[in-house]
C-alpha cells in the first residue's frame, strides 16, 4: 500500500485538564513502512501519545504531528485517514462484521460494488469469509479482533494504529494472532504502530522499539539493541529478567567472588553490572567463577530456572537449558561471558 | 424442594401486601360495573357508567394522550443530547447540571406549578393553553428520559466506538447517527416508556396548571371523584387503568430486557 | 474538531442548549422569581418564617412531618420484608405478585386516595367487614389513617424496587462465607445482609419521605381533617389567594425535600435516584 506515510512527532506533550502529566515533551520520528512498537508500563504515555497521533487528542500548544510533510495537529480524527485497533476492538454492535468492515469505505462513499469486493477481499485477509453476515456478539474475542483489524486496514490508512491489540486474548491466541498482525503488516508494507506493555509482543512485532517510563522516551532502538543494549536499568528490568551483580573495579578489572572480567573502557564510573539469566553459565569448578548456594529452582519445560544465593541479598537468576539434578543446598559455580555483561550507570 | 415456615411466613406476609395493593384495584373494577354499589353486585352489572364516563369525559383522554406523546417526543429532543453532553464530560458543571435537571423531581410538583404560574401567568393565551401543561410535563420528565439514556451511554464503550468511529472518518453527525443513536435505542426506549406513563398520570402539577378547558385524565378523575356518583369515579378509574397498566407492563418488560442484555 | 478540542466543547455546548433553555425558562427562572413573591407580602422575608412561628403552619408543618416519618419506617419495614422475599425465592406465581406490587407506581396520588375510600371509607370494604365481625363500623379513609394508609400505598412499590435492586446485587458469596463461619440466619441478615442494603434503604427512605411530605393528590381525595403542608399551601393559594404565603410555604417545602435527599446522598452515596 503506497498510501503509508512517515510520521513526525514534534515537541509533543499532553496534560490533561485536571493537571496529571501523561506524556513529557517528546520528539519522535516514524519511518514509513516501518512497525513501530510504543512499549511501557501503563501510565507511561504510550497510550496518549498513540492516540494523538489518530488525533483523538490533541497535545499540548508548541506540538506539531505531521504525516510526511502535511501538518495534521490542528486535524480532527475523520480527516487524518488512519486505521485504528482498540484494546475493546470497538466494534459496532448494532452492525454486522461486513457492515463493520465497510463502515469507513460507507463514509468515504466508495460506490456499493467497490466497496462490497473491498470487504471481501479484507475478510479474506484475516479469514473470516464465512462470517461475514454474523452479528458482533455471535463472534468469539479473536475474531473480534481480527475484524477490527479488517476494518482498520479497510480504508488503506496512511498509518496503522494499533492500542494493546491482543491484551484481551488468553495467552494461546495472543502468540498466533501476534503471528498473523506481523505476516500482515510486512505484506502490506504498512506504516504501523503498535502500543503494549508486553515485552514479549513488543520483540516479535517490532522494527525499532520505543520505551517509555513515566510519559518520557526512554530508549529507541532495535529488538536486539533494547535487549542487549538497554540505556538504563528500567529499560533493563521491563525487557526481560535481570541480574544486578556487585563487585569491586580495580585496575581495569571486575571481580565478584572469583570471578574476573575486563572492565569495559567506555564504561561509566560507578557503574552497575547487570547479566541477564540465559547469560550465566554453569561452571564445574570455583576458580573464575561466582559461587553460591542453590536455593529453589523451577521446572519451566524448555529451560529450567535456578535461584542461586551468592551472598548479595537477592538471589541470582539463573536460566538453563541443561537437564540435571539440581540438587538444592548443592555448591553451584556461574560464569559469566564478558561479551553478555551489561554495565549501566547508578 | 422442601420449604422451611420461615418461607412461609414470608409468603403469608407478602400476599397480605399484595392483597393491599390489589383489592382497592378489585374494589374500584367491580364498583364500576355495578349498577348501584350500594346495594352491591346483586343490582346487576352493567356498562352505563363507562359510557357516562365515556361521554363526560373522553376528551381528558384524547388531551393525556396527546400531551404524553409531546412530552416522549420533547423530553426525547432535547433530552438525548443532553445525556450525550453529560456522558462526554465528567467535570464539574456536567454534574451541576445533572444535578439541576432532577431539582423538578425531588421539589414537590405544587412548588413547580406555582413557580411556572407566578412567571408565566401574564401570558394568557400561553397560560390557557394545554402546551402550559406539557411544559410542566416535560420539565418533570426530564431527568426521566435523561437518566436512562445516560445510564446506557456510560455502561456501554460508546466512547471507544465513536473514536473507533472517527478513526474511520465519520464526522460528529454521522457518528451521532450510524453509531451513537443506534446503540443507545434501548436507553431511550425505556426513557420514552417512563416519560409516557409518568406523564399520562401526573397530577400534582397538571392540577394547579389546567384550566376546565384542558384536563387531562388525573385531573378529570379528581373532578369525577369529587363531583359524581361513587360509581361514576370508579368506572373512570377503570378507563385509567387500562391506559397505564398496559404502559407498566411494556415498561416492567423492556427493563428486564435491558438488564438481561447488560448481564449478557 | 478534534475530540477534547475547543470547538468540541462548542459543539457540545449546543447539543446542551436546548435542554438547558426549556430548564432555565421554565424552572429555574421561574422558582427564582417564586423565592422573591415568597418574601413580597406584608412580613416580607418574615413569611419564610412563619411556618415556624404561626401556629396553624407550624401544626401542618409537624403532622406533615410526623406522619411522613411513620409512613417511611412501615414501608421500609414492610418493603424489606416481601422484597427480600420475593429476591430470594423462585416459585410460581412470582411474576405475578411482583407485577402487583408494582401497579401503582404510576397512579396518581387522587386515585390512590379514591383507592383508600373503597377500602376503608363509609362504604368500603374494611367497613362492612367490621360491621360483619363486630357490629361497629370502621371508617379509617378520611383520617391520619387513612392518610397513613394512602401513602404506603403509594410508597411501597417504590421501596420494594429498589430493595429487590440491592439484594440482587448482593454478593451471595458473603452470605455463603457467614454461612460456613457458622452464623444463624438471623444473624446474616443483621451482619451480611442489612449492612449491604443499608446504602439503599437510606436512599429509597430519603426519596419515601421526601415524596409523602410533597404528596397532594392523596390527601386532596381524602379531603381529610388533618391539612398536611400541600394541602394548606393549596388552600392558602386557591381559597385565601394568599400568594405570597402559598409562594413562601412551596418553597420552604422544595427546601426541606431537597435537604433530605441531598443528605441521604451524601450518606448513602450517589445511589440516591429520585423516583417519580
Amino acid at each position: 500500500m503506497s498510501t503509508s506515510t512517515a510520521i513526525s512527532i514534534l515537541q509533543c506533550g499532553k496534560t490533561y485538564p485536571n493537571g496529571t502529566r501523561a506524556l513529557e515533551t517528546v520528539d519522535l520520528e516514524v519511518v514509513s513502512g516501518e512497525t513501530l512498537v510504543l512499549l511501557g508500563p501503563s501510565g507511561c504515555g504510550k497510550t496518549s501519545l498513540l492516540r494523538m497521533i489518530a488525533g483523538l487528542e490533541s497535545p499540548d500548544a508548541g506540538g506539531r504531528i505531521l504525516f510526511g510533510s502535511e501538518d495534521v495537529t490542528a486535524q480532527p480524527p475523520e480527516t487524518r485517514n488512519v486505521g485504528m485497533v482498540f484494546q475493546s476492538y470497538a466494534l459496532f454492535p448494532n452492525m454486522t462484521v461486513a457492515q463493520n468492515v465497510g463502515y469507513g469505505l460507507r463514509i468515504r462513499r466508495l460506490p456499493e460494488e467497490r466497496r462490497r469486493a473491498r470487504v471481501a477481499e479484507m475478510l479474506e485477509m484475516v479469514q473470516l469469509s464465512a462470517l461475514s453476515a454474523r452479528r458482533i456478539d455471535q463472534l468469539s474475542g479473536g475474531q473480534r479482533q481480527r475484524v477490527a483489524l479488517a476494518r482498520a486496514i479497510a480504508v488503506t490508512p496512511r498509518v496503522l494504529l494499533l492500542d494493546e491489540p491482543l491484551t484481551a486474548l488468553d495467552a494461546k491466541l495472543r502468540e498466533s494472532l501476534r503471528v498473523d498482525i506481523d505476516t500482515l503488516l510486512r505484506k502490506a508494507g504498512i506504516t504501523a504502530i503498535y502500543v503494549t506493555h508486553d515485552q514479549a509482543e513488543a520483540m516479535a512485532l517490532g522494527d525499532r522499539i520505543v520505551v517509555m517510563d513515566h510519559g518520557e522516551i526512554v530508549q529507541i532502538g532495535s529488538p536486539t539493541q533494547i535487549y542487549h543494549a538497554p540505556a538504563n536499568a528500567f529499560v533493563a528490568d521491563f525487557v526481560g529478567s535481570v541480574n544486578r551483580l556487585q563487585g569491586n573495579v580495580q585496575d581495569g578489572v571486575w571481580r565478584c567472588g572469583n570471578a574476573a572480567l575486563p572492565w569495559p573502557a567506555d564504561a561509566p564510573v560507578g557503574g552497575v553490572v547487570m547479566v541477564r539469566p540465559e547469560d550465566l553459565r554453569l561452571g564445574h569448578e570455583a576458580a573464575g567463577a561466582i559461587s553460591g548456594t542453590l536455593t529453589a529452582r523451577y521446572f519451566l519445560g524448555n529451560r529450567t530456572r535456578l535461584l542461586v544465593d551468592i551472598g548479595q541479598g537477592a538471589p541470582v537468576l539463573v536460566d538453563t537449558s541443561e537437564r540435571g539434578e539440581f540438587a538444592l543446598a548443592s555448591q553451584v559455580h556461574l560464569r559469566i561471558d564478558p561479551a553478555t555483561m551489561i554495565v549501566l550507570p547508578a | 424442594m422442601k420449604r422451611s415456615p420461615l418461607f412461609y411466613a414470608q409468603l403469608g406476609f407478602t400476599l397480605l401486601v399484595c392483597a393491599f395493593m390489589v383489592v382497592p384495584m378489585v374494589l374500584s373494577v367491580m364498583a364500576g360495573v355495578t349498577t348501584n354499589y350500594f346495594v352491591g353486585i346483586k343490582s346487576g352489572l352493567t356498562l352505563k357508567w363507562i359510557v357516562q364516563v365515556w361521554d363526560l369525559y373522553e376528551k381528558t383522554i384524547y388531551l393525556s394522550v396527546g400531551i404524553a406523546l409531546a412530552c416522549v417526543a420533547i423530553t426525547a429532543l432535547i433530552g438525548v443530547p443532553a445525556a450525550y453532553v453529560l456522558a462526554q464530560r465528567q467535570g464539574r458543571i456536567a454534574r451541576l447540571i445533572e444535578e439541576l435537571i432532577v431539582l423538578p423531581v425531588a421539589v414537590p410538583g405544587l412548588a413547580t406549578a406555582l413557580a411556572l404560574i407566578q412567571f408565566w401567568g401574564p401570558y394568557p393565551e400561553f397560560r390557557t393553553s394545554w402546551v402550559f401543561i406539557l411544559v410542566g410535563h416535560v420539565i418533570f420528565t426530564l431527568p426521566f428520559m435523561v437518566r436512562p439514556v445516560l445510564a446506557v451511554m456510560l455502561t456501554g464503550n460508546l466512547r471507544s466506538l465513536e473514536e473507533a468511529a472517527a478513526t474511520l472518518g465519520a464526522g460528529f453527525a454521522q457518528r451521532f447517527f450510524s453509531v451513537v443513536l443506534p446503540n443507545v435505542r434501548g436507553g431511550v426506549l425505556a426513557g420514552a416508556l417512563m416519560v409516557l406513563t409518568l406523564s399520562v398520570g401526573e397530577f400534582n402539577i397538571t392540577w394547579m396548571l389546567h384550566t376546565p378547558l384542558t384536563m387531562t385524565v388525573p385531573v378529570g378523575l379528581a373532578d369525577s371523584y369529587a363531583s359524581m356518583r361513587l360509581e361514576t369515579g370508579s368506572a373512570y378509574t377503570i378507563i385509567f387503568f387500562l391506559i397505564i397498566i398496559p404502559l407498566l407492563l411494556a415498561l416492567q418488560y423492556w427493563n428486564n430486557l435491558l438488564r438481561r442484555n447488560d448481564q449478557a | 474538531m478534534s475530540m477534547d478540542g475547543r470547538k468540541h466543547t462548542l459543539l457540545l455546548g449546543a447539543l446542551m442548549a436546548p435542554a438547558a433553555a426549556f430548564f432555565l425558562a421554565f424552572w429555574l427562572l421561574p422558582m427564582a422569581r417564586l423565592v422573591g413573591v415568597g418574601a413580597s407580602g406584608p412580613q416580607g422575608m418574615g413569611a419564610y418564617w412563619s411556618v415556624l412561628t404561626n401556629q396553624n403552619y407550624l401544626t401542618s408543618l409537624i403532622y406533615t412531618f410526623v406522619l411522613s416519618a411513620l409512613v417511611t419506617l412501615a414501608t421500609l419495614v414492610i418493603s424489606c420484608i416481601a422484597g427480600l422475599f420475593l429476591e430470594r425465592n423462585r416459585f410460581p406465581g412470582r411474576s405475578l405478585l411482583l407485577a402487583v406490587l408494582t401497579f401503582p407506581l404510576a397512579f396518581p396520588g387522587v386515585v390512590v386516595g379514591f383507592l383508600i375510600i373503597l377500602l376503608c371509607g363509609r362504604q368500603g370494604l374494611i367497613g362492612d367487614l367490621t360491621k360483619w365481625l363486630t357490629g361497629e363500623k370502621l371508617v379509617l379513609a378520611y383520617s391520619l389513617s387513612g392518610l397513613f394508609l394512602g401513602y404506603l400505598y403509594f410508597s411501597i412499590p417504590r421501596v420494594i424496587l429498589t430493595v429487590m435492586a440491592a439484594a440482587e446485587k448482593l454478593d451471595y458469596a458473603l452470605v455463603e462465607a457467614a454461612r460456613t463461619l457458622g452464623a444463624s440466619p438471623l444473624q446474616i441478615v443483621r451482619d451480611v445482609t442489612l449492612p449491604a442494603l443499608g446504602p439503599a434503604l437510606v436512599s429509597s427512605g430519603a426519596i419515601c419521605f421526601a415524596t409523602s411530605v410533597g404528596a397532594f393528590g392523596t390527601a386532596f381525595t381524602l379531603a381529610t381533617n388533618i391539612t398536611v403542608l400541600p394541602m394548606l399551601i393549596y388552600n392558602e393559594f386557591t381559597n385565601y389567594a394568599n400568594i405570597p404565603v402559598a409562594a413562601a410555604l412551596s418553597v420552604v417545602l422544595g427546601v426541606v425535600t431537597w435537604a433530605v435527599l441531598a443528605l441521604a446522598r451524601s450518606v448513602a452515596g450517589n445511589t440516591v435516584t429520585v423516583a417519580a
